[in-house]
């Protein structure tokens, strides 16, 4: 009496499975076959939109077919008024979310959306930001759609301060999110400027708050890193600001140096003494480099011709900016170095806070002294708020994250070698005579950073470090070192220092090279 | 038993092309015993009839889908498992549905009565914008009719619902009691697109679920 | 006009509440024939949910008879009472009790403009949540029965600290927003929690703590007392006197279930827990199961130490097997031996349900009018009190009102005091809500579950009885229980398999080999395709078609 289920057997559902595979792999090919019969006779219609439509809604990122669409709507919408072109273009638009549906990453079908917005007569801009809206509340983390986002609400004139509480929002949602920090990176220094210095990206009291809210996430989860790469940029650890960082100009060679790589030739020099720089002229350190931190010319120049208050070099680079530095005159022609930006300096209320956090990374290691994420951020923290005070504690806790944390033991070892050049070089700088060595002995240096401001000096010791042939490149900034000693390093092959032109003076006993290399060494030495 | 071949209304079936939403509306069936409501069904989702319909074991409901314009609508269709027989069906049948087909026999006058007490039913529990049609099935064996046509529409527009007279055997506005519930049925965004409204089904979201875990 | 019933059944339940409904799910999704009476006029026993006209007159009906009324079809329900707090139209609902900054328009609330809402609600006899990754949840999944109902997601979890209502933070989301907690409480938490989850993969870090409770363990990782109330209270739901064990597995439950529905590790039935049973109803009925309410059984007789056939109405109805229901066991059927696994008794619940004007707690609480929030309430000595607080999104009461249910361990005949002491730590909270009215009642123990050891008559092999709702948090032990029987009548069979999607099911006379037609619709791509197949037979002939087809096979390459 009761009638009986059936249910496809195993065999049957896979010969279901398999005739459904088969038709689509069909329909595929003859769509596809049919959509290039097409365009070869230039028939670019409503059957071809409806042939592309049924391969990219099953399957949106076949890129070929979006282009084809956008040849068949700028055909289509030709003949037609403007009206009938924006109602072309909405149902496109309709076809897009449809796809999205199925991959809300499609590339293709993100694209195609803003080629329509840009392309049609009258582009609803509100109604994308609801669409975001809608895509980022199914996921928050969706980076294509972000990046959507900030297309459509500049063009919908959406205000920053409304970009910013959604921002929030989200990371309130869900703080494991680069987009939404990312985002806001953008958005703060757009409303809350800093009171004073164009170089800072936000005021001071914002970023009280702000570094208030990424501790908190980093302490909820450390394993996030997203919050840590926010807390970076709050800091100031992200890339340094574009600037002169060294100039030297004696009988037969000038060099010029700066704080990151630049192309040059591109750009344009000034001088108040008469000397003129053909752009051409300048050649990379590092041959055949596009962009260097340093570029030198080797050439004859008349030193001493003039007599002035300042000397004046200008360097008007490829943001349109002019950066000058003032030079001293010496003994065998011009130089002149600035000291790099190494952190930000805080304002007080900042520091209260910075030095909170400070106290509580400080009580957490109590209970967890080898808490690597609290050690790192406590170090950073401690830089922040005093870098010279904090020096020898800030590295110890990099010591201690070397051995705890093996496997970013590399990445300690540099962010420590960093730290230790920076103070040695600030108090060069500020000492200011290019007789002095520069003597960064003994610091356990695993690389060099900052050798551009290095360009200039006369003697550089390395002594006793960890330096291997990795950092040997970095010696081509050394243009006018005549003694450098790179002695008990661990550089092995003997072709690895570069030349230097004058260079007087070379130690390297103490390394790893084998005999025979030692013997050839000593060789090339003698030439010097 | 006879079977006819499919796609004869003028109900649509999605084309992939031009749709751009998927509306998703819980429809449950309601009737007297024996009116042909598993009949209706079975004609509308897979074009098949069958004269001594046995019940549908273990299906616990049917779907097919609809497109009105841009939009594809996709029913799932709620049969009552023979639980009204001894008056037995339980209410969460009806919980969250969007839109019901009241179901009588047009040779049947106590089966239409008891469409009215259906019709009441639904109006106090169901969700209050639910969409009603009565359909008098078994219109094609008009000459035992019993309950006119005239009084069943009379009653229907008082009640504010649709109404058709429907039979399963010749398909006879079967697809069409569907397309104009589909047509009524409101399909702006967040309708039908996750159940019924403020719940939320285990399965379906098992599928895009995201690992906010604490620890994990 | 009734129809008769069939006259003979492999299975014949008796009482449509949760573990008779899942013993007749299971039985139906197996083949076997299933008849499912329950002598009430609605659905789940004492598992059901009522509108508030039909709970009020179950109350009335149960504290108007005396409580040793056999006959009475709710023996499993007692001490029943109810009570308005608000009776004429001009009484504002406990003026004193409104907390201040609630919105003066606020609707005031008399008898008769909440009774005029009576559809709206939907009370449960024995509310519950369910773990997103417990046993019912599980279960609902794995048995595909999860298509049937809807669930929200509860909103928060709280707990009372010193007389504030708070949530408690579960995940990771909430320990990043909330307040209450300093940025170290914030990584102390998160680091317990997450050495929780790995007990078992680092036991060694409880070394020490084997023997030990699990607050002198919380104690020991240099806990602040807030971390200490929340975890041991509200996430491990423990008490001062939980093992260590224990208090990890309970956290470890606790911290499975978050992140999969919402913020919080639970979810509620929409339309409240009387749903739960009917599902598993539909299932039975959907694979063949009769039902048919209002019958009961008038008598039973036995032959061969078995029930042989029942007496349901005027017809004799021929059953294997009878499983029986909580409050639906007939003197007659004596007390049938059948252990069915379940160590603890059932029922012993003391309950309240309190209709209100106004929430517990703040705002931030519950916004936009409020969600699902649970509470755990303890007691010094005891197991403590459920609290559950529902408002109209649950589908279980009108807008602008609340439902808060209590559920304790009956401790006395007198449910209301023995819901006092939780009920005070409400009323004395920063926001406490407003009452209108009233129901107290105990939830008895099953018979079986009464009697203990001195259930000797082991006779009637045939019946199975099933337990009533048992003080716990989600549906564990009463699962366990229906499969418990299960598998005692049908120790060979599987326990609710998956039931098929309705896209696997071939119906009547379809080809189960045929495939949806729609993957195809343009006629000219199906045009192209015959073109294609007829190009690849005769390609050596075709030069043409196959050099166009070598064009398409490019084009898949690439792709």
């Amino acid at each position: 009496m009761h009638g009986r289920l059936k249910v496809r057997t195993s065999a049957e559902e896979a010969a279901r499975k398999k005739k459904e595979q088969e038709i689509k792999v069909k329909t595929y090919r003859a769509g596809m076959g049919r959509i290039f019969e097409k365009r070869k006779n230039g028939q670019l219609d409503d059957e071809m939109m409806q042939i592309t439509g049924q391969i990219l809604s099953r399957n949106p990122d076949v890129y070929t077919l979006w282009n084809i669409r956008k040849e068949c709507i700028l055909k289509m919408a030709e003949s037609l008024g403007n009206e009938a072109k924006q109602s072309l273009y909405d149902k496109d638009l309709g076809f897009t979310e449809q796809c999205l549906m199925v991959n809300p990453k499609s590339y293709g079908a993100w694209h195609h959306r803003c080629w329509i917005l840009e392309n049609c007569p009258t582009p609803d801009w509100e109604r994308e930001v609801a669409l975001c809206n809608k895509y980022l509340k199914l996921d928050e983390r969706n980076f294509h759609c972000w990046d959507y986002r900030r297309f459509v609400v500049k063009k919908a004139k959406v205000p920053a301060e409304d970009e910013l509480k959604y921002c929030t929002e989200k990371i309130h949602k869900n703080f494991s999110n680069y987009s939404s920090w990312h985002y806001r990176s953008k958005l703060l220094p757009l409303l809350f400027p800093h009171e004073t210095s164009p170089a800072r990206p936000i005021s001071e009291s914002k970023l009280k708050e702000e570094l208030e809210m990424v501790l908190t996430a980093a302490f909820t989860d450390p394993n996030d890193s997203s919050a840590w790469f926010y807390q970076r940029w709050l800091l100031g650890y992200s890339q340094p600001a574009l600037d002169i960082a060294a100039i030297r100009i004696s009988k037969n060679l000038a060099i010029a140096s700066f704080s990151k790589p630049i192309d040059l030739r591109t750009c344009e020099i000034e001088t108040n003494f008469g000397f003129n720089f053909n752009p051409d002229r300048w050649q990379p350190v590092q041959k055949g480099n596009k962009y260097d931190v340093a570029w030198i010319v080797e050439d004859s120049f008349e030193l001493g011709a003039s007599d002035l208050q300042q000397y004046i070099f200008k360097c008007r680079m490829s943001d349109g900016k002019d950066y000058a530095i003032n030079l001293k005159k010496c003994s065998d022609g011009f130089y002149g170095m600035k000291c790099p930006k190494f952190e930000y300096e805080f304002g007080a209320a900042v520091i209260e806070e910075l030095k909170n956090q400070l106290e509580s990374c400080n009580q957490l290691l109590e209970y967890e002294p080898d808490s690597k994420w609290t050690l790192l951020t406590a170090s950073l923290l401690m830089r922040a708020i005093d870098r010279r005070g904090y020096h020898t504690k800030s590295l110890e806790y990099l010591q201690k994250l070397e051995k705890i944390d093996y496997l970013r033991q590399g990445y300690y070892a540099d962010l420590a070698s960093k730290w230790a050049i920076e103070k040695v070089l600030e108090e060069w700088i500020e000492q200011g005579d290019l007789t002095v060595a520069i003597d960064l002995s003994n610091l356990n240096l695993a690389t060099i950073f900052y050798e551009q401001y290095m360009s200039i000096a006369k003697i550089v010791i390395l002594r006793n470090n960890c330096l291997s042939d990795r950092t040997a490149t970095k010696f081509n900034a050394f243009q006018f070192c005549e003694n450098l000693d790179a002695s008990y390093n661990q550089f092995s092959t003997p072709g690895v220092i570069p030349h230097i032109p004058n260079l007087k003076v070379l130690s390297l006993e103490g390394n790893k090279f084998s005999n025979n290399a030692t013997t050839r060494l000593e060789d090339q030495m003698k030439n010097l | 038993m006879a079977t006819t071949p499919r796609g004869g209304g003028t109900a649509q079936r999605p084309n992939g092309a031009s749709q751009n939403k998927i509306c998703q509306f819980k429809l449950v069936l309601l009737g007297e015993s024996a009116v042909g409501k598993s009949s209706l069904v079975l004609r509308f989702v897979k074009g098949q009839f069958h004269e001594y319909q046995e019940s549908t074991i273990g299906a616990a409901f049917l779907t097919q889908t609809l497109c009105i314009d841009d939009t594809a609508v996709k029913f799932e269709i709620w049969d009552t498992a023979g639980q009204e027989r001894y008056h037995s069906l339980a209410p969460m049948y009806y919980r969250g549905a969007q839109a019901a087909i009241v179901v009588y026999d047009i040779q049947n006058q106590d089966s239409f009565q008891r469409a009215k007490t259906w019709v009441k039913e639904l109006q106090r529990q169901a969700s209050p914008n639910i969409v009603i049609a009565l359909a008098g099935n078994k219109a094609d064996l008009s000459n035992s009719r019993v309950v006119e046509y005239e009084e069943a529409k009379q009653y229907a527009e008082e009640n504010g619902l649709l109404f058709m007279e429907t039979s399963a055997k010749t398909a006879m506005n079967v697809n069409d009691i569907f397309l104009a519930i589909a047509k009524k049925l409101p399909k702006n965004d967040g309708a039908g697109n996750q159940g019924s409204g403020q719940g939320r089904r285990l399965a379906e979201v098992e599928q895009n679920r995201q690992t906010n875990n604490c620890c994990k | 006009m009734d129809e008769d019933l069939p006259t003979e059944f492999d299975l014949v339940v008796v009482g449509t509440g949760f573990v008779e409904s899942i013993v007749a799910a299971a039985a139906s999704r197996i083949g076997k024939t299933v008849l499912h009476i329950d002598p009430n006029d609605f659905y789940g026993g004492t598992w059901a949910s009522f509108n508030l006209d039909a709970l009020q007159s179950f109350i009335s009906s149960i504290a108007e008879s005396p409580a040793t009324d056999e006959s009475k079809q709710f023996n499993s329900i007692k001490n029943a009472s109810q009570i308005w707090h608000v009776t004429t139209p001009t009484a504002t609902p406990a003026d004193d009790a409104i907390p201040e900054g609630q919105e003066a328009t606020e609707k005031i609330w008399t008898k008769e403009n909440v009774l005029k809402e009576f559809r709206r609600f939907n009370v449960d006899l024995s509310p519950k949540l369910l773990f997103s990754c417990g046993k019912l949840v599980k279960l609902l999944i794995s048995s595909n029965i999860c298509r049937y109902a809807e669930f929200r997601a509860v909103d928060h979890v709280c707990t009372i600290i010193n007389g504030q209502t708070r949530s408690v933070p579960c995940s990771r989301t909430d320990v990043f927003n909330t307040k209450d907690l300093s940025i170290v409480e914030k990584r102390l938490l998160m680091k317990l929690l997450t050495s929780c989850m790995g007990y078992d993969e680092h036991p060694e870090e409880f070394k020490d703590y084997e023997d030990k409770t699990f607050l002198e363990y919380l104690k020991s990782v240099k806990l602040t007392d807030n971390i200490i109330h929340c975890v041991l209270y509200s996430i491990s739901m423990s008490n001062e006197q939980t093992s260590l064990k224990d208090g990890i597995d309970n956290t470890k439950k606790f911290l499975n279930s978050l992140g999969r529905y919402g913020n919080t590790p639970f979810l509620f039935p929409m339309y409240g827990c009387g749903e739960i049973p009917q599902c598993f109803c539909r299932l039975c009925a959907v694979f063949g199961g009769i039902y048919c309410l209002k019958r009961s059984v008038s008598n039973v007789s036995i032959a061969d130490a078995k029930v042989d056939s029942i007496k349901c109405g005027n017809q004799d109805i021929k059953a294997s097997n009878i499983v029986v229901g909580h409050g639906n066991i007939l003197p007659d059927f004596s007390i049938p031996a059948g252990g069915t696994g379940v160590g603890k008794k059932c029922g012993g619940i003391s309950r309240a349900i309190y209709i209100t004007s106004s929430p517990l707690g703040a705002e931030e609480l519950n916004s936009s009018g409020g969600g699902v929030n649970f509470l755990k309430l303890t007691d010094e000595s005891g197991t403590g009190a459920f609290v559950l607080q529902l408002s109209h999104y649950s589908g279980t009461c009108p807008k602008g009102l609340y439902l808060i249910h209590i559920s304790c361990s009956a401790k006395s005949n007198n449910p209301e005091a023995d819901i006092k002491p939780y009920l005070d730590k409400l009323l004395t909270t920063d926001h406490p809500p407003a009452i209108l009215y009233s129901i107290y009642f105990t939830i008895d123990a099953c018979l079986r579950c009464t009697s203990g050891a001195s259930i000797t008559n082991d006779s009637l092999s045939n019946v199975f009885v099933c337990c009533g709702p048992s003080f716990e948090l989600d549906y564990d032990e009463s699962i366990d229980n229906a499969e418990g029987i299960f598998k005692k009548i049908y120790p060979e069979d599987e326990f609710l398999p998956r039931a098929p999607d309705p896209e696997e099911i071939v119906i009547g006379d379809e080809d189960p080999v045929s495939v949806a037609d729609d993957v195809i619709t343009l006629d000219s791509v199906k045009e192209q395709i015959m073109e294609l197949e007829a190009g690849l037979l005769h390609q050596e002939d075709c030069m043409e078609e196959n050099s166009r087809n070598e064009e398409m096979a490019m084009e898949v390459g690439e792709e």
